[in-house]
């Protein structure tokens, strides 16, 4: 077990180094950020003091150099609009993300499994179809399309939402939440449910394709047999078995939704990393760019290292040990 | 009167006077605003952007002030006297106080013009303002002299972009300080309360401003970047004024019994640029499609054709469903330096297509007419419209439209004969620097000069100019270049000023006087009488 944590981390960091340089020139490449940067009545003089101070007249490889430098020390550099460490800006967004994130994935398995397990019981009734053919909605329609919806539906013309921030927060291991508050989880609702929304048809669907091919196992038709009745036959047979491929789709789901809850952070004005990267982008302060793509890869790095572990856990079969040794 | 009569009457008395103190109570008022501009940091010294010179002069002031026509007025500093090229004398207003109690005083602004150049990260926005001030002495506590290295031609205009902060911060005060609050303490009419990054940025009134009790008991704002959003938190009340109202939605508002809409045309010129500088232009062609070998450009007739024969009321009121006013030269008439004899070209299509024929094509020619598609709201179809214009008078134009990147790019490498662009500041001397001096980049003029319009009395007026001290003088001659370039030359053709709306709640009370540098300033919000 502990070798193949070992093991994975080293991999990770692997894959770290390759990701940085390749974000490093990649961003490189975008365009001249003392164009968007400067103010537009900035004189040549200015616009030259501001290519020296940021460094870009020195050639690329040592300013690529002196930036691997700095990774190495776990500084990924100071951002050219916050005057702040680009790390600790993120890192300040990231509670409002996670908790977009967490309550996204949390309202998906919440809706998501009970409504499959039905479809997947019982696929032929007309509610089923009703909830297959819901999901496909579900799926299709673009996130900044459905949050404008909801907030012209819920907000301006019901007035039962609010449309922008996190409201109140409270402050828990120093760290701001806002899902802790009545006013907190009354502003959170329109942001999560949009972010939820592709993810229960998801979550739907995945369980309803994996309860029927359980169903129709031995080991059902044997408890079945037994006469064991079906509500335990759903909760011990075939709920159990579904949890893999769905912790599969949900972890590394919620390292995406961390990192690309972008649209939905931007329409309701939620604070958080993906709001942060957009502004970032627009105003091409590079270190922050940076400082957010190698977070998420981060992340998603992580989050595979988990539901690994967590396989492990759900499945004695797999041994984890045996998989690094090999 | 019965009894009855004297208690409704008496009750109905209650109820008005409960409405009244209700009333008042909200008059004192608490204010939030929607705003597209968010600041990064609160230090008033790092970045020198719209963002920072919206939010930050709530809570701390410039030295110097610019007026709605952009001329600049005293402000912290109440006099800038000139001795010598070289030598200034300031007088610093008195009973001015700080958030913390303390006095403005010379020290303060001997301090923040040694801090700027000290700051170690950024840009270096802000030094430019100052860098030919070599020394600050201090005489007393409220006379100050500016001792410079060399001379500047509006020093008044360069302290109007600086803030004043409290001496007692020190020189390495540090970034972190003034996020976390600490060190956001100027002498502005409100308080910093506190600041979320990305969520809310809320000040307190200062009951000891020096210019009176402001007029809000306490301001948030509210970053709201994506437009629908802005709009729609507008609508359902959670905000109570919103900037930068979107194109679609103004017209919209402005309809609302229950929104107020503000607007203002923006410091900022919408023009055609001609290339009249080459003998053949890339994109002019003869009606078979065949390169002229001419340049229709280079004759004054054509392009004073061209200016006339566009509708600009037409224009601003269709295609910008109203979000433009039309343009004659560099600023609006109400902004100082612009000539008094320039008028918007009175559109008469009639004279155009003698103007035509006159320079020698009865039938009209073929050109390429370039815009960028997302630089510059209703753009894309202000460059449809103007083709149309001109079809009347014979032209065939063809309409190619860019992302702004590629099409700043070409532009740069002066790649058209005929492109749609704009040009915001807050001088009219810096519009003609760069749209209409020579395009010559190492003496950094003409920057925005993409068609590569020249005339060398225009350069020269401009280079006058821009030594030039003394503000009335230099206005005259900036008046002079925009009556040769817009009006005589028409080296650029004029279009419009596009307007910047503000629209609030009618049940917030609150109207906002807009400014032309489009910045949203909360002293620009004041409760409704």
């Amino acid at each position: 077990m502990l070798r193949f944590i070992v093991f994975r981390l080293v991999q990770g960091a692997g894959l770290m180094f390759v990701i940085a340089a390749l974000v490093f020139l990649a961003v490189y490449l975008i365009g001249d950020p003392v164009e968007l940067l400067i103010n537009p009545e900035a004189t040549q003089i200015d616009r030259q003091r501001a290519i020296e101070r940021l460094g870009l007249d020195r050639p690329v490889w040592e300013q690529f150099l002196s930036y691997l430098g700095g990774l190495l020390q776990g500084d990924v550099g100071t951002s050219w609009v916050f005057n702040r460490p680009a790390l600790t800006v993120m890192l300040e967004r990231l509670p409002a993300t996670l908790e977009l994130a967490i309550g996204a994935v949390i309202l998906s398995a919440l809706i998501g499994i009970p409504l499959g397990l039905y479809a997947g019981y019982r696929p032929n009734s007309w509610p089923s179809r009703a909830l297959m053919t819901g999901s496909i909605v579900g799926f299709s329609l673009p996130t900044f399309w459905v949050g404008i919806v909801f907030i012209v539906v819920f907000s301006v013309e019901l007035g039962w939402f609010p449309v922008i921030g996190r409201g109140d927060t409270v402050e828990v291991l120093g760290v701001r939440w806002s899902l802790l508050t009545l006013d907190g989880l009354h502003h959170a609702a329109l942001p999560i449910l949009t972010l939820a929304l592709s993810r229960i048809s998801l979550v739907m669907r995945l369980v309803r394709s994996g309860t029927q091919e359980i169903l129709g196992q031995d080991y059902v038709t044997l408890a079945r047999a037994k006469g064991v009745p079906e509500a335990r036959v759903l909760r011990k047979h075939v709920l159990p078995n579904l949890m893999i491929p769905l912790i599969t789709v949900l972890g590394l789901d919620f390292a995406g939704l961390l990192a690309f809850a972008i649209v939905t952070e931007t329409v309701f004005s939620w604070p958080g990393m993906g709001k942060l990267i957009i502004d970032s982008m627009f105003s091409l302060d590079r270190p922050m760019i940076v400082a957010y793509l190698i977070c998420v890869a981060a992340l998603f790095v992580l989050a595979n290292l988990i539901v690994d572990l967590l396989y492990g856990v759900l499945d004695p079969r797999i041994s984890l040990g045996d998989r690094a040794a090999r | 009167m019965t009894c009855q009569a004297l208690l409704r009457g008496t009750s109905s008395l209650v109820l008005t006077l409960a409405t009244a103190i209700i009333a008042g109570a909200v008059q004192a008022q608490d204010l939030t605003i929607g705003s597209m501009l968010e600041p990064g940091t609160l230090d008033p010294h790092f970045r020198n952007s719209g963002e920072n010179h919206s939010h930050l002069p709530g809570m701390m002031e410039y030295l110097m002030w610019r007026g709605p026509d952009l001329s600049v007025q005293p402000h912290l500093i109440t006099e800038l006297r000139k001795i010598d090229d070289l030598t200034y004398e300031a007088s610093l207003r008195e009973g001015v106080l700080f958030h913390d109690g303390s006095t403005f005083d010379a020290a303060d602004v001997a301090y923040v013009i040694e801090r700027i150049p000290a700051i170690p990260e950024g840009l270096g926005d802000f030094n430019g303002f100052i860098d030919e001030i070599e020394r600050v002495e201090i005489v007393d506590d409220h006379e100050i002299v500016f001792h410079l290295s060399e001379p500047v031609a509006d020093l008044a205009r360069n302290l109007s972009a600086i803030m004043a902060l409290p001496s007692e911060l020190g020189i390495d005060v540090s970034p972190a300080s003034f996020d976390s609050g600490a060190s956001v303490i100027g002498t502005g009419p409100y308080r910093l309360q506190s600041f979320t990054p990305g969520d809310s940025l809320e000040m307190v009134r200062f009951d000891d401003y020096w210019g009176g009790t402001p007029p809000f008991e306490t301001v948030t704002i509210r970053p709201i970047t994506n437009d629908a959003s802005r709009v729609a938190a507008l609508i359902s009340g959670e905000v109570d004024l919103i900037d930068f109202v979107p194109l679609a939605d103004a017209a919209r508002l402005r309809e609302d019994v229950e929104i107020n809409v503000f607007a203002a045309p923006e410091s900022r010129l919408m023009f055609v640029m001609l290339d009249s500088i080459r003998d053949v232009s890339p994109y002019v062609r003869d009606n078979d499609g065949e390169a002229l070998n001419v340049n229709p450009f280079q004759d004054a007739r054509v392009r004073r054709a061209l200016a006339i024969s566009v509708d600009r009321d037409l224009l601003v009121e269709r295609v910008l469903e109203g979000a433009g006013s039309p343009a004659a030269q560099a600023f609006s008439s109400e902004v100082s330096c612009t000539s008094p004899n320039v008028a918007v070209p009175t559109y008469d299509v009639e004279e155009a297509r003698r103007l035509i024929a006159e320079a020698g094509y009865p039938d009209g020619f073929q050109v390429t007419l370039h815009g960028p598609s997302d630089r510059y709201p209703g753009g894309d179809r202000v460059v449809q419209a103007l083709a149309q214009f001109w079809s009347q008078i014979g032209l065939d134009v063809e309409v190619e439209t860019f992302t702004r990147s590629v099409f700043f790019d070409r532009a740069r490498a002066n790649e058209y004969s005929l492109y749609f662009a704009g040009y915001g500041a807050t001088t009219v001397f810096n519009v003609l620097n760069a749209i209409a001096h020579t395009n010559n980049p190492d003496i950094g003029r003409g920057a925005a000069n993409r068609g590569r319009y020249s005339n060398e009395e225009v350069d020269a007026l401009i280079q006058q100019a821009s030594s030039e001290t003394d503000e009335a003088a230099r206005c005259d001659l900036l008046e002079r270049v925009n009556e040769l370039v817009f009006s005589e030359d028409v080296g650029i053709i004029p279009l419009y000023h596009p307007l910047n709306t503000w629209a609030a709640r009618a049940e917030a009370n609150v109207t906002y006087d807009p400014n032309p540098e489009g910045l949203t300033w909360v002293r620009g919000a004041t409760p409704t009488q």
